[in-house]
């Protein structure tokens, strides 16, 4: 079946100028078939799950897929608890799902949060969390069409130049922006991923490879199916903070994820994980940070200078017009922040 | 407002029903049999000599129907200014030089956009590259090797790529200076914003068999585009006729006549189909107009009293590659100078200088918020140096009632005074910003923090631009309502509404009574537009003549069948009937019957005129600024609340108060919608509306990444009318504009609360998060607390 974009952006034939290059659709109705068609197309193929990462990428141009295949007749299972007590969320979940299911806000509060923040209520309602942890990287230069101007293509496009970073060498240094891959880091999230070689699990963790060119480590036969939450999580302080110039309907100039293991007092701090996503090409690990944090009990002024720690090792990528400088300062305020305001609910919780 | 029917009432939008329920049309919705697709051949280049263009396989494409270039429009000059000094100088597509990114070199007419997006890419044009300059101090530097245009001929100064200059002066500068007490200069710079309309510039062109040229064109006044399309396409001005479309907003952007309008209609003519064409939202962003970026330096004299003895302005205009309205802007920017304060010793330079970025259109304010961000952060600034209140500063030298100002222009009853006074009780102005301690500013305890601060701004109302005038026709119908027909083009700023207001006035009839027939250059006559703030004075007084024109023949006919005097009549209820008698009456039904059969078959028909500044024959100068401007100034007072979180930088707008003179309010909700519409602007040009560009292309040019506010960003805005005028059935009104003078002062109010919350003074828009950072973050190095 041949497609033309007018049925899918909805727009009339003459008011809309960004067009989609021609392409196939196909619409198989088991995650089996999907594996199977994308077997038989090779690369020139893309998963078309809420799309609303996809299309205005084909819109200007940024991927051309000859053929999409639409999860549209898949079924999403509800997200639930698992034998061992995990959470397990379906890949097709939407964001807007994700944002009010009350398993999730009581298992995962920081999840659902994170869900909330992207996009705004339209794009939740069609985006999912499998498009979000698979979204293409962003650049300013990258994310416009390359009609009249920036016509050479950069290596993003297959070309041989790189506008932001012209002697960087070969690579591509597109920042990685999905909300919810910091997150599903803190929670020790596992992902679910199936193939033409079968199932496998991943850790999130190791999910993302840090090359723009190549942002996720996904098989082109393979999709995300689900996604295990460990059910230690579920006992962990968790906190998102966003940062964004307007509050809404943006990407983040710097997302910030913190998950902390209290023992039973809840101020010493068994274990702590803190990434930041939208610095760079994948969402990075304040490592040092979370050393100090791991054995010791909380306390703010130890938190100002942990932050602080954790914002000179987070190697930022100027990125949107922001610089490097002011993108670690964000990184220390709202780690600062999320562990002000973890203390701040084990005071309350204690008396 | 007693005793007025509807003037003065927030009766209901008369284009509410249409837009609430989607049956408005607008130019993108028109829709025509056999319609083909225009697209444009732009410039990759921000600057270089095109050496060939092949359009053959373009041409040979299946499904193309005509290709033009610059050949085919060659020696076609026009301009958004056009007088001797300042000729047309753009091109309707390049045929030598493009001087931008995203210029116009070629434009097709194609049976689809599939068909027309592959003949785009098969024009093949070859360059030659041409060194390039975007920074405008860079562009005017006299060893600048980037000649853009050569020199504006009068402007003998030793600078480069001067498009042109405006300099004015009074008084004696020299000695103004002398007699200071203090002198004090400062510089500031203001970014690159864009319009932000929701409808795109389109166009649609149908040539008829006829030889009559139809078009709809998303515009801001279609007298002035039918005059330039006339003019550019060599037509008779009746043989064009623009149809009306509601317009999904302008802002500034859609004045001046666009390549893409001319290029519909002459691919129209070429092809005989109808021809639309739809900007994308990337070249509205990356090739069309945004506003004006000004660098304003600023030297004041006052006295230890707070007089303003001496001031010396010199503005610099980064124009963009055409002249624009980067020519006009440095003459405005004299105007909002020098109306709130006088200044008896005055001197004033503004430069309009050429570089290879798009040209540039006005914006609401055009000039206004950059320059009153200058004076009124400079006026704080030396209003404390003197240890002065900065009301009280503001006051000393704010113009008072019939004040004639340098220019011979007269402030009539200015309200600035009681606008400066109203805003600084109504907001406890004095109290809240003296609570502060300075010392607590950058205490680290509360991240947050809390200021108030304040700005003046005055704007000119319908000056004297083409077509000068405005004129309107009422006419009845046989049941007594009536048809008004007017040129106004209803944007969105209400015009209908307040016009059929004005006639519902006159007439004593309901809002349903009227029927308005708009902005259509065959059927309606002619209107100055929606862009020089004074729709609502001229035609609004233009249509009020109609409509008295009208009463007074309802009232002729009336005094025949009543036999009664015209002085004993009174009007309601689409009848007449004799004051001390109400049973003799007679209805306006019985009227237009009785004026048909006793006045030899005469209907009842009026039409109306109105001009601003009758005895001046044209525009004020825009070298030397002489001559009348206006005789309608609006003075506003904003008071901005905000709130700084000194960690991360970002500032939120908490309340805005706006004291303004707008005469009186013809509709008090408009006025209100109005106010909070500029505020809104206004804060997304302070803190996160900005154009990325690097030379000369555009980073940002989508709505994901040009951030302008959502609903939740914007701002509690409440407006307090201070009332100077009046009106009166049967008389004329000096009603003064309401529609882009608040975004000014508002922005310098911003500037002046961030210093009272924080103690940082910045110098230049946007009130970027980031920049707030750098700058407390210096603040407190300099302070010791770093």
């Amino acid at each position: 079946m041949i497609c033309w974009p007018e049925r899918i952006s909805g727009g009339s034939l003459d008011s809309k100028k960004m067009k989609l290059s021609q392409f196939d659709h196909k619409t198989p109705t088991s995650r089996k078939e999907v594996v199977d068609l994308l077997t038989n197309l090779g690369q020139d193929s893309a998963i078309l799950a809420g799309g609303t990462d996809l299309i205005p990428n084909m819109k200007n141009g940024t991927l051309m897929p000859k053929t999409l295949v639409s999860l549209k007749h898949l079924t999403a299972e509800k997200e639930h608890l698992t034998k061992d007590g995990s959470l397990k969320l379906d890949a097709l979940s939407t964001l807007s799902q994700i944002t009010e299911s009350p398993l999730i806000k009581e298992k995962a509060p920081s999840l659902a949060q994170a869900a909330f923040h992207v996009g705004g209520q339209q794009i939740r309602n069609r985006a999912t969390l499998g498009g979000n942890l698979c979204q293409e990287s962003r650049c300013l230069y990258l994310n416009q069409s390359h009609d009249f101007q920036f016509v050479e293509a950069c290596y993003k496009r297959a070309g041989d130049c790189c506008y932001p970073f012209p002697d960087g060498g070969k690579i591509c240094r597109a920042v990685f922006m999905s909300d919810m891959a910091p997150v599903l880091i803190t929670l020790g999230a596992h992902l679910v991923v199936l193939g033409s070689h079968g199932e496998r699990q991943v850790d999130i963790a190791d999910f993302y490879t840090g090359d723009g060119l190549k942002p996720v480590n996904l098989g082109p036969t393979e999709l995300i199916t689900s996604v295990l939450i460990p059910l230690e999580s579920q006992k962990m302080q968790c906190r998102f903070f966003k940062a964004t110039p307007r509050g809404g309907l943006e990407f983040a100039m710097v997302s910030i994820a913190v998950a902390l293991t209290l023992d039973k007092n809840k101020k010493k701090c068994s274990k702590a994980v803190i990434a930041v996503g939208s610095i760079n090409t994948k969402p990075l690990r304040a490592l040092e940070a979370e050393k100090h944090l791991t054995g010791s009990l909380l306390n703010r002024s130890d938190i100002v200078e942990i932050s602080k720690n954790a914002a000179n090792e987070i190697k930022p990528l100027p990125h949107h017009g922001y610089s490097r400088g002011y993108l670690k300062q964000l990184v220390e305020v709202y780690i600062k922040r999320s562990l002000i305001d973890i203390i701040k609910t084990v005071d309350n919780k204690n008396g | 407002m007693n005793g007025l029917k509807l003037v003065g009432k927030s009766v209901l939008r008369k284009d509410g029903p249409d837009k609430t329920t989607g049956k408005a049309r607008y130019t993108v919705d028109v829709d025509l049999p056999g319609m083909l697709v225009c697209g444009i051949k732009r410039s990759p280049h921000p600057h270089a000599r095109i050496l060939r263009i092949d359009t053959s396989k373009a041409q040979k494409l299946p499904g193309v129907k005509a290709v033009i270039t610059g050949i085919d429009t060659k020696g076609i000059k026009h301009g958004f200014v056009e007088t001797p000094r300042y000729l047309p100088d753009q091109s309707i597509l390049a045929y030598d030089v493009v001087k931008h990114v995203g210029e116009e070199i070629a434009a097709v007419a194609a049976i689809n956009h599939e068909v027309l997006a592959q003949a785009l890419k098969m024009i093949d044009i070859e360059y030659e590259i041409l060194p390039a300059v975007f920074d405008v101090e860079d562009a005017m530097n006299p060893d600048c090797q980037v000649h853009i245009h050569p020199n504006h001929p009068r402007v003998k100064e030793n600078y480069c790529n001067i498009a042109g200059k405006t300099q004015t002066q009074w008084g004696d500068i020299d000695a103004g200076f002398k007699e200071a007490d203090l002198i004090h200069s400062d510089r500031f710079e203001s970014h690159l914003r864009t319009h932000g309309y929701m409808e795109p510039q389109t166009a649609v062109a149908d040539y008829r068999g006829d030889g009559t040229l139809h078009m709809w064109i998303s515009s801001m006044g279609h007298f002035n585009k039918r005059k330039k399309l006339a003019r550019t396409l060599k037509m008779p001005d009746a043989s064009i006729r623009i149809h009306k479309a509601y317009v999904g907003g302008a802002f500034g952007g859609k004045i001046d006549l666009f390549s893409h309008e001319y290029c519909v209609a002459a691919l129209s003519i070429k092809t005989g189909r109808p021809v639309k064409y739809v900007a994308s939202r990337e070249e509205i962003f990356i090739a069309y107009r945004h506003g004006q970026p000004l660098i304003s330096e600023i030297k004041t004299g006052v006295k230890k009293d707070g007089t303003i003895v001496a001031q010396q302005l010199r503005m610099i205009n980064n124009a963009g590659a055409y002249k624009g309205s980067g020519v006009v802007i440095i003459f405005l920017a004299w105007g909002f100078t020098m109306i709130p304060y006088r200044v008896e010793n005055f001197k004033y330079e503004g430069y309009s200088i050429f570089t290879n970025n798009p040209t540039r259109a006005p914006l609401r304010g055009h000039g206004a918020p950059q320059v009153r961000f200058a004076i009124e952060s400079h006026m704080d600034i030396i209003a404390e140096k003197l240890q002065l209140d900065p009301i009280e500063f503001r006051l000393k030298n704010a113009r008072v009632p019939h004040e004639e100002l340098p220019n011979k222009d007269n402030v009539h009853n200015c309200g600035l005074i009681e606008c400066i006074k109203e805003a600084a009780f109504k907001t406890d102005y004095t109290n809240r910003r003296n609570l502060r301690p300075k010392t607590d500013r950058l205490d680290d305890s509360n991240p947050i923090k809390q200021g108030i601060g304040l700005g003046v701004s005055a704007y000119f109302g319908g000056s004297l631009i083409y077509p000068n005038g405005s004129s309107a026709i009422v006419k009845m119908t046989d049941e007594g309502s009536v048809d008004l027909l007017t040129g106004a083009i209803e944007l969105g700023q209400g015009s209908e509404t307040v016009l059929c207001q004005i006639v519902g006035e006159e007439l004593q009839l309901e809002m349903d009574d009227i029927r308005i027939i708009s902005s259509d250059t065959a059927t309606t006559p002619p209107d100055i537009g929606a862009w020089i703030s004074g729709m609502t004075y001229v035609t609004g007084n233009a249509v009020r003549e109609a409509a008295a024109g009208v009463r007074k023949k309802i009232l002729q006919v009336a005094a025949e069948q009543l036999n009664e005097k015209t002085e004993n009549l009174k009007l309601a209820n689409k009848s007449v009937w004799v004051a001390d008698n109400p049973e003799k009456r007679v209805t306006y039904q019985d009227i237009f019957q009785a004026s048909i059969t006793r006045q030899k078959g005469d209907t009842i028909i009026a039409d109306g005129h109105w001009r601003t500044m009758r005895d001046e024959p044209f525009h004020p100068s825009l070298a030397s600024t002489k001559g009348r401007w206006t005789e309608n100034y609006a003075f506003s007072v904003q008071v901005a609340e905000i709130a700084v979180d000194t960690e991360t930088g970002e500032i939120k707008l908490l309340k805005a108060t706006t004291v303004h003179d707008c005469g009186f309010p013809i509709n008090p909700q408009l006025v209100q919608g109005q106010i909070d519409g500029q505020v809104s602007l206004a804060l997304g040009h302070a803190f996160m509306e900005d154009v990325m560009m690097k030379k000369g292309y555009t980073l940002n040019p989508s709505w994901l990444d040009y951030r302008m506010p959502l609903i939740h960003n914007v701002a509690d805005s409440k407006g307090v009318d201070v009332i100077t005028e009046n009106y009166q059935t049967g008389h004329s009104f000096r009603t003064k504009e309401v529609g882009e003078g608040l975004v000014s002062a508002i922005l310098a109010a911003i500037a002046n609360a961030i210093y009272d919350a924080t103690g940082l003074r910045l110098y230049s828009t946007p009130f970027s998060p980031e920049k707030v950072l750098k700058g407390l973050k210096q603040l407190k190095k300099n302070r010791g607390l770093l």
